[in-house]
């Protein structure tokens, strides 16, 4: 699950507005638009398909800053994208990717704990530092 | 109407970008399928505000900018109607 809407709780079916890239081609009968083929390459189909993973990519890891607050329903909503089933815009992700366990350790006991392993580290990066050649 | 190239002679195939909607889904495997995509523009309308949006219509040759001609005919036939007039002189 990577996506939520808020509002009807589907997590599978959404809605974005992309940039597609098409061909344009002029005929004796007008204008003929189609997928923009570029040796046997379909950018039109890549175009979108890229298009849409970006969108999804950056919602999911920028959360709260691909949503807006929205004055009129008195919550945020997403900039990009909205649910394909209830049409809403309250589509979030729905867990944060850390979340504390249940014997949690503060970041400063963490460090306290692991202050052994980090100076063996930086010690064992002198000796390296000091075998290496010399030109 | 006729669509041409400022850069090169081309006046047969160009490149423009269109926005869509698309409807798709995530599967059990966390990929994206694609379900339906919708067209949000009508190009005749694009190239009608050709000159008061810039849309990019570009050439697929060579990359540069697209001219669209809306009376190619009016055009020639006030060229030749130039020619005329001067060969008349």
């Amino acid at each position: 699950m990577r996506l939520i809407c808020a509002a009807c709780g589907n997590y599978v079916h959404f809605e974005v507005d992309v940039e597609m890239v098409r061909s344009v081609r002029s005929t004796p009968h007008g204008v003929a638009v189609e997928n923009s083929l570029e040796n046997g390459w379909d950018d039109s189909e890549t175009t979108l398909r890229m298009g849409v993973i970006d969108v999804v990519d950056y919602c999911t890891k920028q959360d709260m800053d691909a949503l807006r607050w929205d004055a009129e329903s008195g919550c945020y909503i997403s900039a990009y994208i909205s649910c394909a089933r209830c049409g809403s815009k309250r589509v979030c992700v729905p867990y944060q990717p850390w979340s504390p366990p249940k014997n949690h350790v503060t970041l400063e006991e963490e460090l306290k704990l692991n202050r052994h392993e980090f100076q063996w580290l930086r010690k064992e990066r002198e000796r390296h530092a000091d075998s290496m050649p010399v030109l | 109407m006729q669509i041409q190239c400022r850069s090169c002679s081309n006046h047969e195939s160009f490149v423009v970008p269109l926005w869509v909607r698309a409807t798709f889904k995530f599967d059990e495997d966390g990929t994206i399928s694609i379900l339906h995509v919708r067209q949000l523009e009508s190009l005749e309308e694009k190239l009608a505000d050709q000159g008061k949006t810039s849309f990019s219509l570009t050439c697929s040759e060579c990359g540069g900018d697209a001219q669209v001609v809306f009376d190619e005919y009016s055009t020639r036939d006030q060229e030749s109607r130039e020619k005329a007039a001067l060969e008349a002189l």
